[in-house]
This record gives C-alpha cells, sequence and structure tokens, in this order.
C-alpha cells in the first residue's frame, strides 16, 4: 500500500492539533489584565513528532502515536536532541517546521542523518511505534499468543502461494 | 530440599554459574550425592516472570552490564547472554545439533591456516557419542531417542521449498530441545513464536526449569541467586580454596570451597580467572599459556531475509525450527576452509525495523516494512578460525559497580569468515530468488549469542588451558564448565555439546572426588 502525499500532510495537521492542543492545556486563559492568550508557538514536542513521522511515515497509524514519540524525545532533553532541534529550526527559517513543504523537511533530515540526534530520534520512534498494538495490526504481526494458546490451532503452517512439494 | 551450606565447610564444590554449563554440574553432581554450592550473579525468575513479548523480555534477561566491543564486536552489546539463574538457556534457541566428526579435528582437516590457531580438540566424535546420547535423551531433543521431530512452519515450508531450488537435499526441522509432544514434565510446543524471548509455557528445555529444580529436589544443592563472583581465592599450594561473592545489597562473603568450576560464559568466566590474579599468578589463573580470554570465537554469523510472493507470517510457529546441512563439510572448492549451516529464523516488527535496513527510514522504508508479514529468513553459523588477536581482555581504567575492571571484547573477522560469509549470503540469496523473493537483505554485527573458546581445551600446557575434562593445567581443582572450552567453534549450535561436556566433566569430577585424588 502506498500512502500518498495528501495523506502524509493530514497526518503532520493531525500531529500538530494534538500537540497544540497539550500546550493549550498547559497554558493560562490570558492574563491579568483581561488580554487573550498570546498565539502558541510550535513545541519542541510537536516538531519531533513530526520527525517521527518522516522518520517512519504510516497514514494508517493514530497521530497520538507520533505526538508519543515526539513527547518522549523531547522529555529526555538531552544535548543530542537540543542540537537536532537547533538544525531543523534554522533549515526551516521563517517558517514552522509543522508548516515546511515535505521535501524541505527530508533534506533538513537527510542532512542530519549519522548525528546523534538522528540516531536518538530514530530510536524513539522505533521503540514507541514498534510497540504498539496498532502497529502490530498494520504490520500483520500477531504480538502475544499465549493467551490464544500460540499458533498450533492458529494457521502456524498455513501458506498460499506455495507450488505443491515433492 | 534446598540445601544451606556454611560458608566455611570446605567439602563443597562451588560452581559459578547456573547456565548449560553450571546448571549440567549441578544437577550431575548433586544427583551423585555431592555438596554443591552454586552462585549465580542474577535473579532467579518464575515462569509466570516469561511473557510474550521480545523488547520487555530482552531488557529482564540479558546481561546488560558495561562490556566494551571492539572491532567487529559491537560496543555497548559485543555479547548477548542471560544474567540469571538459568543462564543463556533461558533465551536459546534450543538447537541442538552435534559437532561433525571433522570439526573436532579441524587442523588435521584444514590444514594451517594463516593467523590461526587452528588445532584438534582433545577429544573425538567417538569420545564424545555416549555424553550426546545421554544430553538429547536427557534434552528431549527431537529427531533423536524416537522423539518426533516439531511440524514444520509455514517459515520452514519457504526456507525448504527455497533450499530445494538451490538443489539442497538435507533438510528437516532440526533437533529441538523443544518438546513436540508432553515428555519429562514439559508440555508440547504451542508453536508462540516467542521461544528466545524464554518459553513461557516450559516446553523449550532450561537448566531453570529443568536441572535446577532436580538438583534442589535432592539433599545436596545450596544455589545463591544474586551472588556476583569477584575473585577466585587460591592458598600457598596453587590450589582454589575460597570464592569470594557479594550479595545482593553487596556485603561480600567468603565461601570455602574443594573444587571450583568457573561457567560463567566467556566474558565473565575471562574476567574472573584474570582479576583473581596473585604474586604466584601474575596473569591470572590458569593462565601460564596466556590463552585465557584468547582465541574468542562467536560462530561466522549472518541473518539472511526475502520478501517473498505471498504472506508467510514467519513470527507463528517454534522461530528456529528448520535446518539445511548441505554445506557442513569442509570442501575449498568454495573458496574457504569448513562449514557451516543455515537454520529457520524469525524476528519480531522492532528488530526488523530496526535493522532490515541499516538506519533505514523514510517513505520508501515504511512501504518495505509493511511487508513485513512476507518475510522469510535464516541464519548462518560458520566455522570461525581461532586467532590470538581475538580475546577478551580487562579495560587498564574503567571499572564496574564491584569495583572491577570492564572487560573488552576484541573481535574482527579473519579472511576465511569473509570469504564464508559471502559465499552464503549468495546461495540464500539465491534460494529465495529462486522463489521469486522481491527483494532480498542480509544482516550481520549483532551481539553474540555464541561465544567460545577463551579457556580452550588442549593436551599440551603450554597452548591450552584445560585437559578434556575442562580441569585447568595449571590448578587442578580449578575447572571451566562453559563454552570458553571450545578449542575451535565447528558449525554447530554451541549448548548441546557444553551440556554433553560438562555430563563428562561432573562425570570424571565425581570419581576424582569419591578417591580422594581431588
Amino acid at each position: 500500500m502506498n500512502i500518498t502525499s495528501l495523506q502524509r500532510r493530514r497526518m503532520l495537521l493531525a500531529i500538530s492539533h494534538i500537540a497544540l492542543a497539550s500546550s493549550l492545556a498547559a497554558c493560562s486563559d490570558g492574563d491579568s489584565a483581561g488580554n487573550a492568550a498570546a498565539p502558541v508557538a510550535e513545541t519542541d514536542a510537536a516538531l519531533l513528532a513530526a520527525v517521527a513521522f518522516d522518520l517512519f511515515p504510516f497514514a494508517e497509524l493514530p497521530a497520538a502515536l507520533y505526538a508519543q514519540a515526539g513527547e518522549r524525545l523531547a522529555a529526555a532533553g538531552s544535548p543530542a536532541v537540543a542540537y537536532g532541534l537547533v538544525q531543523l529550526r534554522a533549515a526551516a527559517g521563517e517558517t514552522p517546521w509543522l508548516e515546511l513543504e515535505e521535501t524541505s523537511r527530508l533534506a533538513a533530515l537527510t542532512a542530519l542523518q549519522g548525528t546523534p540526534f538522528f540516531a536518538a530520534a530514530r530510536a524513539t520512534a522505533l521503540e514507541v511505534l514498534f510497540r504498539a498494538p496498532e502497529t502490530f495490526a498494520l504490520l500483520g504481526y500477531g504480538g502475544s499468543a499465549i493467551e490464544q494458546g500460540g499458533y498450533i490451532e492458529r494457521g502456524f503452517a498455513d501458506i498460499s502461494w506455495l507450488p505443491a512439494q515433492p | 530440599m534446598p540445601a544451606n551450606f556454611a560458608l566455611d565447610d570446605d567439602s563443597v564444590v562451588v560452581i559459578i554459574g547456573s547456565g548449560a554449563g553450571g546448571g549440567t554440574v549441578s544437577q550431575q553432581l548433586t544427583a551423585r550425592g555431592i555438596k554443591v554450592v552454586c552462585l549465580e550473579a542474577g535473579p532467579r525468575r518464575g515462569l509466570g516472570d516469561i511473557v510474550n513479548n521480545e523488547p520487555e523480555m530482552f531488557v529482564k534477561l540479558s546481561w546488560l552490564d558495561r562490556r566494551i566491543g571492539e572491532g567487529y564486536a559491537p560496543d555497548g552489546m559485543p555479547v548477548w547472554s542471560v544474567k540469571g539463574v538459568g543462564g543463556t538457556t533461558t533465551h536459546w534457541t534450543a538447537c541442538c545439533p552435534r559437532l561433525h566428526d571433522f570439526e573436532f579435528k579441524s587442523l588435521s582437516t584444514y590444514g594451517e591456516l594463516a593467523d590461526c590457531n587452528l588445532a584438534d580438540w582433545p577429544l573425538s566424535l567417538d569420545d564424545m557419542a555416549p555424553w550426546y546420547d545421554i544430553a538429547e535423551d536427557m534434552l528431549g531433543v527431537t529427531g533423536t531417542h524416537g522423539i518426533e521431530r516439531l511440524p514444520p512452519s509455514a517459515n520452514f515450508k519457504v526456507m525448504e521449498a527455497a533450499a530445494r531450488k538451490v538443489g539442497y537435499s538435507d533438510i528437516d526441522t532440526y533437533n529441538m530441545a523443544i518438546n513436540s509432544a508432553p515428555r519429562n514434565g514439559r508440555p508440547a510446543c504451542l508453536q508462540m513464536g516467542f521461544c528466545n524471548s524464554g518459553c513461557a509455557i516450559n516446553a523449550k528445555w532450561t537448566t531453570l526449569f529443568n536441572h535446577i529444580p532436580q538438583a534442589e529436589a535432592t539433599d545436596y544443592y545450596d544455589l545463591r541467586p544474586d551472588s556476583m563472583v569477584t575473585r577466585i581465592v587460591t592458598d600457598d599450594n596453587g590450589r582454589a580454596s575460597a570464592v569470594r561473592y557479594r550479595d545482593k545489597d553487596g556485603a561480600e562473603h567468603e565461601q570455602k570451597a574443594r573444587v571450583v568450576c568457573v561457567a560463567a560464559n566467556v566474558v565473565e568466566t575471562t574476567r574472573l580467572l584474570l582479576n583473581s590474579a596473585t604474586e604466584r599468578f601474575p596473569n591470572g589463573l590458569a593462565n601460564s599459556s596466556d590463552q585465557v580470554g584468547r582465541n574468542y570465537m562467536r560462530h561466522v554469523m549472518g541473518m539472511v531475509f526475502g520478501v517473498m510472493p505471498g504472506e508467510v507470517n514467519w513470527y507463528k510457529g517454534t522461530t528456529c525450527a528448520g535446518v539445511i546441512r548441505d554445506e557442513i563439510k569442509h570442501d575449498t572448492s568454495r573458496g574457504f576452509s569448513g562449514g557451516f549451516q543455515y537454520h529457520l529464523l524469525a524476528l519480531g516488527p522492532e528488530y526488523i525495523a530496526t535493522n532490515l535496513v541499516p538506519n533505514g527510514w523514510g517513505k520508501d522504508y515504511a512501504d518495505l516494512l509493511l511487508d513485513y508479514d512476507k518475510l522469510s529468513g535464516v541464519i548462518i553459523t560458520g566455522e570461525d578460525p581461532p586467532q590470538q588477536s581475538n580475546r577478551i581482555t580487562l579495560h587498564a581504567t574503567e571499572k564496574d559497580q564491584h569495583g572491577l575492571p570492564v572487560p573488552i571484547v576484541s573481535y574482527n573477522k579473519h579472511p576465511n569468515t569473509e570469504a564464508m560469509l559471502q559465499y552464503a549470503y549468495g546461495r540464500a540469496r539465491s534460494m529465495y530468488e529462486a522463489l521469486g523473493a522481491t527483494r532480498t537483505f542480509t544482516h550481520e554485527g549483532f551481539g553474540a549469542t555464541h561465544n567460545m573458546g577463551v579457556c580452550r581445551m588442549g593436551a599440551d600446557p603450554a597452548t591450552s588451558v584445560c585437559n578434556s575434562f575442562g580441569q585447568t593445567h595449571d590448578i587442578p581443582n580449578l575447572f571451566v564448565s562453559d563454552g570458553s572450552l571450545f578449542t575451535t567453534s565447528g558449525s554447530a549450535n554451541p549448548t548441546l555439546t557444553i551440556i554433553s561436556l560438562m555430563l563428562r566433566q561432573a562425570d570424571y569430577l565425581a570419581s576424582e572426588l569419591a578417591s580422594g585424588a581431588l
């Protein structure tokens, strides 16, 4: 299944909505003079969530998974992550990362291959995404089997496409 | 009933480690009424601690203390072994081949290889056969003793069909210490597919739920988990006299010993022998040959995966129940000495996503990963040339949490290994392509699960550490009781050979104790 760039754009929007929602939840409602709260800047977690998505872009997965990866990486607060954030924002210039064209995002990430930031972002994305039940379902992986008595009666030997063996 | 022997009881045999080696010697000696204190660095887990979750069990079971890897050995985790009662038999694949006759005679068969310590073992397949036989019965190895082999999984069917396409024919679901039917108090395999994370139902044999409880059922077994051995003490006569260890709270104790068996797997066995140096033994214990830590072998190892034309769902079924034996021979027309086998393999989605393409990412990679359910795979296990320079040593300054020098595992591939790998990769890729694979991949450089050679057996004390019973040449009451003993590696998964060697060692040790020689 190939995902279209429209699906990927939708995912980035979904990720930014989740990130915005949690940022707003953390803000107070305006100042003591009764003025409205200032617009929320793009958070580190939101940017890193978008990075997680660009690393492993499965539009079929919930945006919340990518948001989780972004939060985890942001919370780690390592120098490697701080470095990455600076580099990526510099590459984005005036544009918030989440509004950047995909080709520009990928180019900026490609330039960071081999850095400790890239390794940390990839490792966190792997940890969060590939232990999630939604991803298991997407990949056709059964997960824990003991509760259902293993696969001895659930097709461990089934295969439909092999030619008959001698 | 578990026993409780006094620290100053110098009539006990102290065994360090409770895995394939330590667990077997424990069971064998206690069965003969010999008192054993077994010191295990890690915790004792129960069946309920084992869950069908690869990353969780990896963290739970693995020896994760700092080990430095150099060269080809990955830093961070050069060796993948288990810390806990049962040792690496908790996560092992349960593949139980015997070494072949020619593999005990690598020097005689292959001749000298450049920059290599090839040597014939000080025993032959004929010597080992009766012990292999007992071990196979004990473990319930399928394909032996009338035990039916495990049924073929989809992944096996793909491997077999692919192998036959390129002319291989010695293929079956392997000799596995995993029950195909209930036997000896263990249930039959349910084809869960989490074998290498610990078998949650004890269908796969492990010392943890077999040899250890059997030893405890005698009155002669005192197992002390969470006991990190820091030193083997030797007396003025140059004999092992006691073992110093730290308990869970960090308090230090000294257990007297009549005999000491070191079964701590290659890294800790080397570390312990070297760390126990004295004025009399400045190069470490049992090391007059300077071979302790050297000749470190981890097998020629690599994985090959194919993305097949349809679903395989390789994660369903006994993970490694399948073998291709045709290449286990010495045939230099292939461009290398010694042989290798392929056995069946499956891996979880996280490992595949991490490693299928090194540092893989992006849309193409995501599309590739969506074919997870079409993957099929094998792992290569081949003869690894022993080299002086492949060795385990102690860091000069860096210390661990016990104040002991951190170990360094230094390993590089011999040219024979590279040649064997390239050949083996090529044949396996052809296999999958012949069956219609759209893509094939290879993967290597992971933490070694087969670790051998650092206290090699031999007849000559100048070039070996132990005799054929694992008794060290330098200290008659000090034994090595794990895979460190292997003179060469052969192509066989080592555990069955370790257990068989230990059956033989225990038999010898028991008679030496009975006669008063030890």
